[in-house]
């Protein structure tokens, strides 16, 4: 199938999504604006405006709860305690975090608890005892490679420097 | 495409089935109370009795039963530990590549890729690391951990083809490929067990445990990417990606093709990488091939030059 036949029907298939999604939300009148979700990385970019290139007004911790202003072409528009701004929908979720395992790592001797609560706690202890018995050694590199970040300026540049342009312009 | 249409229609789905059923919001808000009430106990248990009451352990039990279905009841950090476990045990079979040029490359070349992906956001990024072998293979733990060993990255030929490796890998972690590897008995045994256990003897023992089931699940996907392979059907998700991916971000997605036909010339029949784990290059080229979109033109020689620099060392 070419490009040709494909946009229009893709189009048409968002196009019904957006539909089905707005009729949902009506029902159900929980879900769309006013509905609460959670930051469910590290630490969310709450930005300016929808896209990596906009700045950053804020980061957003792994859990913070985030009421849903607006959505547009995969990006969300949030209110934070921490000011209002746009994180990306791949960066949020509608389960509740507030129990897992990040959070315990602020409360002292809660460790008992997370296990049998979340039930399911794979967390850094958890890894601790792991790296213990399985002698660790490729961990090193793991913690190394974690560090391996590129701001999004710099990819953006990286692919115009490349000539690499997507056909309508860049995204 | 139909992976949207089908992604899309499940969604659909969903959210009907929310607003129809009140009921089924009434159990998940019951679902939660139970876990609050599951915290309190732990939390109190935790921090000094060691003494806990027939309903209070019941508790915990329900709270492990209600969670206790599938992978997508990790959580993203608990999909991120287990991610680096899987890394770390791939790096004790290769060694890594340690190429600061090239891994600066892998890095720029593949966050830039995972930014038009379906899922640019995983819990603490998307990371890319040579490994130091020449045998032919690439792997994705969960979470966005990525290996390519030199062998592979020799069959492209091009920035572009190099992309389309990294963008099938991008493919894996996007669809969740690694958790899906995950033993179903092993993720009831790590969510109710541990959680019925934990009434009994909560700390020591029950860490024990549970570093024993990680110590499996860490298993069950190393097994699944060193030596099983995926199922075709996800490496044809996985090439749907790529191609997705590389069309957004302005990348020829025929250099997927052009790396598959040099991976076809290079792969030892019998060998112990991606002739072992994947679907032949070719049944992979014919499935993928009317997907691709035409490409635009010459690649730049400024593209050229700077893949040729890196490569040198490669």
């Amino acid at each position: 199938m070419g490009l040709a036949a494909m946009m229009p029907k893709k189009k048409t298939i968002s196009r019904l999504g957006l539909c089905l999604w707005l009729i949902t939300f009506w029902v159900t009148s929980a879900a769309g604006a006013g509905q609460a979700l959670s930051v469910q990385v590290k630490a969310a970019q709450l930005r300016n405006g929808p896209s990596f290139l906009a700045p950053v007004v804020a980061v957003l911790d792994y859990g913070t709860r985030v009421e849903v202003v607006t959505e547009q072409n995969g990006w969300t528009q949030v209110q934070a305690a921490a000011g209002g701004g746009w994180v990306h929908a791949s960066a949020l979720t509608a389960k509740s975090l507030s129990l897992a395992a990040g959070k315990t790592t602020a409360v002292k001797d809660a460790r008992s608890d997370e296990l049998a609560l979340a039930g399911k706690g794979f967390n850094r202890e958890v890894e601790a005892q792991y790296r213990l018995k399985t002698g660790g050694a490729g961990y090193a590199w793991i913690d190394r490679m974690a560090q391996f970040n590129l701001p999004a300026a710099e990819l953006v540049e990286f692919l115009k420097q490349g000539g690499v342009v997507p056909p309508g312009g860049p995204q | 495409m139909k992976q949207d249409r089908r992604r899309f229609l499940g969604m659909a789905t969903r959210m009907a089935l929310a607003a129809v059923g009140a009921n089924a919001f009434g159990v998940l808000l019951g679902g939660c109370k139970t876990m609050e009430v599951a915290t309190q106990v732990g939390t109190a248990v935790g921090t000094a009795t060691g003494v806990i009451s027939g309903d209070q352990a019941e508790s915990i039990q329900k709270a492990g039963k209600a969670v206790a279905r599938s992978f997508e009841d990790f959580t993203p950090e608990q999909e991120y530990t287990i991610g680096r476990a899987v890394g770390a045990q791939l790096l004790e079979r290769y060694p890594p590549y340690d190429s600061p040029a090239l891994n600066t490359y892998l890095n720029t070349l593949g966050q830039a890729l995972a930014l038009a992906s379906d899922m640019p956001e995983t819990f603490n990024g998307y990371h890319f690391l040579a490994l130091d072998s020449d045998q032919i293979n690439a792997f994705a733990a969960p979470g966005g951990m990525v290996f390519v060993t030199r062998g592979l990255l020799r069959c492209c030929r091009s920035e572009d083809a190099a992309a389309a490796v990294l963008a099938h890998e991008i493919g894996h972690v996007q669809h969740r490929h690694g958790m899906q590897a995950i033993e179903k008995s092993r993720i009831t045994e790590a969510l109710s067990t541990v959680a019925a256990e934990g009434a009994k003897s909560l700390g020591g023992a029950q860490l024990a445990q549970l570093t024993r089931i990680f110590e499996g699940t860490i298993a069950d996907i190393t097994a699944t990417l060193v030596n099983a392979g995926y199922s075709r059907a996800f490496e044809s998700q996985a090439d749907q990606a790529a191609v997705t991916i590389m069309a957004r971000v302005g990348y020829d997605g025929s250099a997927l093709v052009d790396m598959l036909e040099q991976m076809k010339g290079r792969l030892a029949p019998g060998g112990l990488d991606f002739a072992k784990t994947h679907p032949s290059p070719q049944s992979r080229i014919d499935e993928v091939r009317p997907k691709i979109r035409p490409a635009s033109g010459p690649i730049p020689e400024i593209r050229r030059q700077r893949f040729a620099r890196v490569m040198a060392s490669v």
